[in-house]
């Protein structure tokens, strides 16, 4: 339940009843005088909103408003896809993902990868962004281009240990590029025997 | 290979669950449209979500502000799980039982969820009959959501008392194990079920329990109840920068002050005054009931003759909020306040600063409206030369990583923002930012667009000059040439290790070749010597004959020697050529057969059909484009009627007020004529009797 906006429309609530309360007593005070107010204004509204047509109600526009945000969404994704065919496509794509299980051992701070002794990506981590992966999220680190066969991928993980020492964990991984675009996810895992955390590199089946 | 002999497939990835999982990562850093796009990607890419993605999806487009695809995802949500119950209960086994049991009960969680999400998107568009439907579809409410679902069901059925289910108890849950599973303890708890429940009392007359129940509200410290992470996501003002327990504090303290106003009200209905000045006492300065509360004590202060503290107040409130309806309640009341305390003269006084006061006040609004009217962009106008700021500097426009939430309009004049109290028009302004917002957006995705284009137009250009260089390459038969070379080569190899004696020779090396050429002319040479010299030079020709020979024996025995290693190394070769040979006619009828098919269109990724999706969404990126203009003139034109009516209803309120305030001060100036009246009456009096006295 969204308390906030509960007590948002309980305020309206109340001063509504408030100033009605309040307006009653003036209001009687005020009877007398009505009929003297100036109602000019009233009508040149009312001519302005015959003349405005169609009129359409807030929830209508609402309405409309959300279609339209659904379609730029909708949009902007297809044109995401549309890039991704064009740039990267499946038979030359490789995706590298990292995530982190639990990580009570190693507090991520950074990562480099290189694919065949090259550097191809390279990532500083925020503490939010650390939190999101510990949280069960994968970042996407890497899109890029691979030619067909055999390659070598070196990751190396810098971090914290409990007692703010820093510490590296990496990992070497031979893979094969088909066909199909590759994608590799890199886990940081809390290995509980050794209290250590380990990469371990697996391999998307699709 | 298994031990049965069969075939072992490797296990495919979830990849639905590792699309949730990167969506995750952007959610926790409230990153919701980058969440929602790879929820979509994965819809896309693979065809359907899960219950789980599919929840998820309706969460984060509840955040983004599209409750309506919110909304019918929850639908699709409840009939798509219906679905698979019936189909799990048609393919149970005994086997399966046990799975299919702890998968219905996760699904049946989510059920809950969907369902009370649902209701509240109802409540939200004040659709309360498709809310009360919805909230008949639950099946069972655990004590994790029953807080949730009671306040819920109180505010569809509202003023019934809603007809509730029994709380359901979690079974195999091991974090259930210390949850207090007493409904009235899950019941009691809220802050909310019992606000709602003094609300009802109050519609009922029975002021009494309401009373009572207002007393505890007020002086209890709650603690809101641990939300689950569905329940968070749902939510749309997530505070990420409050400490919880800074929130759990503000939370507290605006029921016991909501409860302690409320309380207030009911003793002023029944004019109790008394008690509405000693509950109202010790009201926090901080609150968001402030202005209220001031003006019910200042009011009830009044009432049981308590004129200073009354004056002060009254005073206080209309100096603090000039533009608020209490505040000029309050002018009015002030003033009446003066004349009853400090006497006629100052209370005219007073009833002339006020009507000042409103004179100014409609002076100032109509200054407003003209500037207003003149303005033609909306979101850019600002009157700060022409209205009162009050003592702050605006809020810097707030900034977003989601490119689809548009900043909160903050205008600088007062006015305007008297006016956007209005939740109407406060939400057709939030529209019209996020139209702009959508405006910018989707000129950014033009620009992409274009981007593509290029690249597709490039890239085409680069394909056809590789087809171009394949085509001359055909033409000029490079290939053909090379497997008749290949084959000459073969046919060569053959034939020497068909007979190595005779065509041992075609291994010799360049030195070697050179050395037989040699002999092969010297031979030719001593046969011409033999036919034309004379007997004289015979001996010398035999010794050239023999040496001749000896160098023949030499070569050949060395070649021998060499033949079957020079054979085997001749083997190897022709069969790497025959393999390069067979590769480059792979890769030659690949690149035929993508130029063939890009050229007929028939692969997904090749241009031309990237080349028609991307004119496709040229054409949808205009569509929208002249859309969105469409939109946000209907809204600017909604607004600027909106406001208008909102002015207007503040200038009859205000000449109202004049005409009130005019009002009062011709009575206390008739009241001090009739007073002077009666005073020259009394002093006439008192001059006769003297003028009598002394005749």
């Amino acid at each position: 339940m969204n308390k906030v906006n509960f007590i948002a429309k309980m305020k309206i609530l109340v001063l509504l009843l408030i100033v009605i309360s309040g307006s009653m007593l003036f209001m009687q005070k005020s009877h007398a005088q009505k009929k003297s107010v100036p109602e000019t204004n009233i009508s040149e509204i009312n001519t302005l909103e015959k003349n405005i047509s169609p009129q359409t109600t807030s929830s209508e526009l609402s309405k409309e408003v959300q279609q339209l945000k659904s379609q730029v969404l909708q949009l902007n994704r297809e044109l995401f896809i549309l890039e991704e065919d064009l740039l990267f496509p499946a038979s030359t794509q490789i995706s590298i993902f990292v995530s982190v299980d639990i990580g009570r051992f190693f507090k991520l701070d950074s990562v480099e990868v290189k694919i065949n002794e090259q550097d191809v990506a390279g990532f500083l981590y925020t503490d939010r962004q650390r939190i999101a992966l510990e949280q069960g999220g994968i970042q996407k680190l890497y899109l890029g281009n691979i030619k067909l066969g055999t390659h070598q991928l070196t990751a190396i993980f810098i971090g914290f240990d409990n007692e703010g020492r820093s510490i590296k964990r990496a990992i070497n991984h031979t893979f094969e590029k088909e066909d199909d675009s590759l994608m590799i996810e890199l886990k940081l895992i809390d290995n509980t025997r050794n209290y250590r955390t380990q990469v371990v590199a697996e391999e998307w089946v699709l | 290979m298994n031990v049965e002999g069969q075939q072992e497939y490797p296990v495919k990835t979830n990849l639905q669950a590792k699309y949730y999982q990167q969506a995750l990562y952007y959610y926790f850093q409230g990153d919701y449209s980058a969440a929602l796009n790879i929820i979509s990607d994965s819809k896309l890419r693979l065809s359907a979500l899960d219950q789980t993605s599919q929840l998820f999806e309706a969460g984060l487009q509840v955040n983004m502000g599209l409750q309506e695809q919110a909304k019918q995802n929850l639908l699709s949500f409840d009939s798509i799980y219906r679905e698979g119950k019936v189909r799990l209960e048609n393919k149970a086994t005994v086997e399966k039982q046990l799975t299919n049991n702890k998968h219905k009960e996760k699904a049946s969680e989510l059920l809950v969820l969907a369902l009370l999400s649902l209701t509240e998107q109802f409540i939200e568009q004040g659709d309360i009959i498709q809310a009360q439907q919805t909230l008949a579809k639950v099946p069972q409410v655990t004590q994790r959501y029953y807080q949730q679902y009671h306040v819920l069901s109180q505010l569809a059925y509202w003023p019934k008392e809603p007809d509730l289910l029994p709380l359901s108890l979690q079974k195999n849950n091991e974090n259930n194990h210390n949850v207090d599973a007493n409904l009235n303890d899950a019941v009691y708890k809220s802050p909310y079920i019992q606000l709602n429940k003094a609300l009802r009392f109050i519609e009922e007359n029975n002021f009494i329990e309401a009373i009572s129940l207002l007393e505890i509200i007020k002086s209890r410290r709650w603690q809101a109840p641990e939300q689950t992470f569905w329940q968070l996501l749902f939510v749309t003002d997530k505070n990420f920068s409050l400490e919880k327990q800074t929130e759990e504090e503000l939370q507290n303290q605006a029921i016991n002050d909501y409860a302690r106003l409320l309380l207030a009200q009911l003793y002023a209905q029944q004019e109790a005054y008394e008690k509405v000045f000693v509950e109202l006492k010790t009201f926090p300065q901080q609150s968001p009931y402030t202005e209220p509360a001031l003006f019910l004590f200042a009011f009830s202060a009044q009432k049981i003759k308590q004129h200073t503290t009354a004056l002060s107040l009254l005073t206080l409130l209309h100096e603090q909020y000039p533009y608020s309806h209490l505040g000029w309640q309050a002018g009015l009341l002030m003033a009446e306040q003066i004349t009853e305390q400090k006497g006629l003269a100052q209370g005219g006084q007073a009833y002339q600063n006020v009507e000042k006061f409103f004179l100014e006040r409609i002076d100032e609004l109509n200054h407003f409206k003209e500037s207003y009217v003149a303005n033609s962009d909306l979101l850019s106008f600002s009157t700060s030369q022409t209205t009162v700021i009050l003592g702050k500097t605006p809020n810097p426009p707030k900034t977003s990583k989601n490119y689809l939430e548009a900043p909160r309009y903050a205008p600088e004049s007062i006015w305007l923002q008297q006016a956007m109290y209005d939740a109407s028009i406060s939400s057709l302004y939030q529209q019209l930012s996020e139209l702009t917002a959508l405006e910018q957006h989707s000129q950014k995705l033009q620009l992409k667009n274009d981007w593509v284009a290029e690249t597709i137009k490039l890239n085409t250009q680069r394909k056809a000059r590789i087809a171009a260089s394949q085509k001359a390459i055909t033409q000029q038969g490079v290939y053909e040439k090379l497997l008749k070379k290949q084959e000459s080569l073969s046919t060569l190899l053959t034939l020497a290790l068909s007979d190595p004696q005779q065509n041992g020779f075609a291994f010799a090396n360049e030195e070697e070749q050179a050395l037989l050429e040699r002999l092969h002319r010297s031979k030719e040479n001593l046969s011409y010597l033999v036919d034309h010299s004379d007997k004289s030079e015979q001996a010398n020709i035999d010794d050239y004959q023999q040496r001749l020979t000896r160098i023949n024996s030499v070569l050949t025995w060395q070649l021998k020697q060499q033949f079957p290693q020079r054979a085997w190394q001749h083997k190897q070769q022709l069969a790497t050529l025959e393999q390069n040979l067979k590769d480059l006619e792979v890769l030659q009828n690949k690149v035929s057969l993508l130029s063939t098919e890009a050229s007929k269109g028939q692969n997904t990724y090749s241009l031309s059909q990237l080349a028609s999706r991307q004119t496709e969404k040229d054409i949808q990126i205009n569509q929208l484009k002249k859309h969105l203009k469409q939109l946000k003139s209907k809204v600017s034109l909604n607004i600027r009627i909106k406001v208008s009516h909102y002015i207007d209803e503040q200038r009859i309120l205000l000449t109202q007020y004049v005409l009130t305030t005019r009002s009062a001060m011709a009575g206390v100036l008739e009241k001090m004529s009739n007073n002077d009246k009666k005073i020259e009456d009394q002093l006439n009096l008192d001059a006769q009797a003297v003028k009598e006295l002394a005749l």
